[in-house]
């Protein structure tokens, strides 16, 4: 199962989620796949416009991605966060650790 | 209570060899076929019928049933409904052996679920052989029968434990009632909650959610239940941000992929004030003089178990003062991801209007109940996961 498509621009890798549900199901195999994509990549923003459901297991393969992007030194934005996902991460308080743009431009601006 | 020596030679039966019932009604065939079985080293019982069938399987197990169709007292497919009916006795592979050779005999036999059809008259190596593949397959899944009631004993257990760790409920600190309602999901859940007596003067009580569901996130709710009792009762560590920071630090070394949001709160019972952090849990709804339920706007961090270096400030606690009537609920997200019959989520956002006005007006031991009544009259009555409500309440009546 994809889960994602990826872009770049310049040195910034686009993931764009596929998948509308992220949880307790498929966490685990997201998780797995974005590994080897975001360890090649020092930017890398998150595109959440196709993401209708999150879970807490989502929200932990997000955040083992986050701690990947850290090791390396790199840096993880997410953009096209729609509801009710954006309920899920403002009452994790993800935005305190992780960059959350409205769009894709902003995102790639916030780079720079 | 089973009769002792009854059980023990089952126990044998089962040690040494499988044992095999054959209901027919003529002589020669039964010795005939007992014969065979018996040199193929099992151990045979033989009926005249079905109903001889039933009273021998009342005093002994077997492991396999062949029987004819055309009996006297009872026929075979009476017989083979019998034991389907008996919930001990269902699971024992049953093959009818008979003269009954048209097609449509043979489909009416097989669509009763037995394992085999063999006509008579038979060869009787074959009948042997496939007895043995029958056995074979049953002895595996006996096994999976067996593993599956130890792991449903198992779980069970588990689950009592976990309720032993539930605090009373209706308790009463001065002015503040204190009361809850507890809804595991599957039999082991991951919410989490308690209120410690801190000093003569304070309460710490704290509610949270383990993520993940079963035994692993069980384990770690009973491990998290420990370690935050330690940390009050014996550190006497009370204020909120500097629990979440320890249990942070020492929860990264267990939970693996699993994080906890909480909301640890220090309460102050000579001036009913309630500080708190909000490490990314669900905000609490307060009830006020407004009378209508909304959410308490509070600052707060990321879950524990995230990232072992976040900086979990004093400056993001809250503090609220609670006057008397006030009530504050708090809860894990399973009070709000429930579903109506179009599996539409009710979700965070809709919780507070559904819940609307009036839950300071009623008696504090009556909110959770009232609370999970709206939720479901608005026709959220679905849980799909583990739901807890804690409600304080100030009310100088008790």
């Amino acid at each position: 199962m994809n889960f994602f498509t990826t872009e770049t621009i310049d040195d910034i890798t686009i993931l764009i989620l596929t998948v509308d549900r992220l949880d307790a199901e498929n966490a685990e195999k997201f998780k797995k796949s974005a590994q080897p994509v975001i360890l090649q990549a020092k930017k890398v923003m998150i595109d959440f416009s196709n993401l209708a459901f999150i879970d807490s297991a989502g929200c932990g393969a997000m955040i083992s991605c986050l701690k990947q992007m850290n090791t390396i030194g790199g840096e993880l934005k997410f953009f096209g966060v729609r509801e009710p996902v954006a309920t899920v991460f403002k009452l994790a308080r993800i935005n305190r650790i992780i960059d959350i743009l409205d769009t894709r431009e902003q995102a790639i601006r916030s780079f720079y | 209570m089973p009769d002792r020596e009854n059980t023990d030679s089952k126990k044998l039966n089962k040690i040494n060899r499988n044992s095999i019932l054959i209901a027919d009604d003529d002589r020669s065939t039964r010795e005939y076929i007992r014969f065979h079985l018996e040199k193929a080293g099992y151990s045979v019982i033989t009926a005249e019928d079905g109903l001889d069938g039933i009273q021998k399987l009342n005093d002994q197990s077997v492991d396999l049933i062949i029987s004819d169709i055309m009996m006297p007292e009872m026929d075979g497919f009476e017989f083979q409904k019998k034991i389907l009916d008996d919930p001990d006795k269902r699971h024992i592979p049953f093959i009818f052996l008979t003269a009954k050779s048209q097609d449509e005999d043979q489909i009416k036999g097989l669509e009763t679920g037995v394992r085999e059809y063999i006509t008579k008259p038979f060869n009787p190596k074959l009948l042997v052989a496939r007895v043995q593949n029958i056995l074979r397959s049953s002895g595996a899944e006996e096994n999976i029968r067996k593993k599956y009631e130890e792991m449903r004993v198992d779980l069970e257990t588990a689950s009592k434990t976990q309720e032993f760790f539930l605090p009373e409920r209706r308790r009463i600190f001065r002015e503040l009632c204190f009361d809850y309602l507890y809804l595991p999901y599957f039999s082991i859940s991951g919410d989490i909650f308690d209120f410690i007596n801190a000093s003569d003067d304070q309460i710490v009580f704290y509610v949270g959610d383990i993520s993940g569901h079963g035994t692993k996130t069980g384990l770690l709710m009973t491990a998290a239940k420990t370690y935050i009792d330690t940390l009050i009762r014996n550190e006497k560590i009370f204020e909120p941000h500097k629990i979440i920071r320890n249990l942070n630090k020492e929860m990264l070394k267990y939970f693996g992929d699993h994080h906890m949001s909480c909301i640890f709160s220090l309460i102050d019972l000579k001036t009913n004030r309630i500080r708190m952090y909000n490490a990314g849990h669900p905000s609490p709804l307060g009830v006020f003089s407004s009378g209508q339920a909304e959410r308490i706007q509070d600052a707060g961090g990321i879950p524990v178990g995230w990232m072992p270096d976040f900086n979990y400030l004093p400056d993001d606690e809250i503090e609220i003062e609670l006057h008397e009537g006030d009530v504050m609920l708090f809860f894990t997200d399973g009070l709000f991801d429930c579903e109506n019959s179009d599996s539409t989520m009710l979700g965070y956002d809709r919780l507070a209007p559904v819940l609307g006005k009036g839950l300071g007006t009623i008696p504090f031991d009556s909110v959770c109940s009232e609370v999970r009544r709206r939720i479901e009259n608005a026709g959220y009555d679905r849980l799909i996961d583990d739901c807890t409500v804690v409600i304080v309440k100030k009310s100088a009546e008790y």
